[in-house]
């Protein structure tokens, strides 16, 4: 449940800087958004079916997906002297939102060894069956369902049917209307 | 292209919402899959490097 309502953060945060800031996510920042999603997804599994080890190895796999992504992007940018200005996007708290991302995907690959260690929580004995969720819970998944139909939504509106640009700066279908 | 890798997901979502972990196993599968070819196929291969 804290992961699942955890990663929810930087997905909202990622659309205040998307609409208050103005700032439209590259193709690497959409990847990484995808990669939170993917985190959800195990953590989701886990309020569902039963906490399983397989439903964390589905968060560890994302997560490392999504370092892999922003650790690309900051190799991108970290050199001085870049012509195109330093860094995508404005730094949040003195750190670009890609380098967050990997602090965000390395600590949660941490969080989930440590819940792992937490051996009781392994009900193996109760089969991985769909079991009711409690209000709150639904809230959250219904939060992050929400957020996955906006990033569909904005994605579409930016990109269309085609590949999307590297350095966004408008929505496509938006401009064409 | 990329919104349908958010579709994706949001189909595995619907999955883990009606219940049917198989599904929901290979749709996440599914996904991973999709974005690492994606990742592969858009940023990795233009640059062409020698490994």
């Amino acid at each position: 449940m804290l992961l699942t309502t955890g990663i929810c953060i930087p997905l909202i945060g990622a659309y205040w800087i998307q609409f208050v800031e103005g700032e439209f996510p590259c193709p690497l920042c959409l990847l990484q958004r995808l990669a939170m999603l993917g985190v959800a997804i195990g953590a989701m599994m886990n309020l569902r079916f039963g906490v399983r080890t397989s439903h964390y190895a589905v968060t560890i796999f994302s997560a490392i997906f999504g370092a892999a992504v922003s650790a690309r992007q900051i190799l991108l940018h970290i050199a001085p002297g870049n012509p195109n200005g330093p860094g995508y996007g404005s730094p949040v708290f003195g750190w670009h939102l890609y380098t967050w991302g990997l602090l965000i995907f390395m600590a949660t690959i941490g969080v989930v060894g440590l819940m792992m260690l937490y051996e009781k929580h392994f009900d193996l004995s109760t089969p991985a069956s769909p079991r009711p969720m409690s209000k709150p819970v639904m809230a959250v998944c219904a939060l992050v369902i929400f957020l996955t139909a906006a990033n569909i939504f904005t994605t579409f509106l930016m990109c269309g049917l085609a590949p999307c640009p590297d350095s966004p700066e408008q929505y496509l279908l938006l401009s064409n209307v | 292209m990329m919104t349908a890798l958010f579709v994706l997901a949001f189909l595995t979502m619907l999955a883990i919402c009606f219940g049917n972990r198989k599904v929901v196993f290979l749709l996440s599968l599914a996904t991973l899959t999709a974005g690492i070819f994606w990742f592969n196929h858009h940023i990795t291969d233009p640059l062409k490097l020698n490994f």
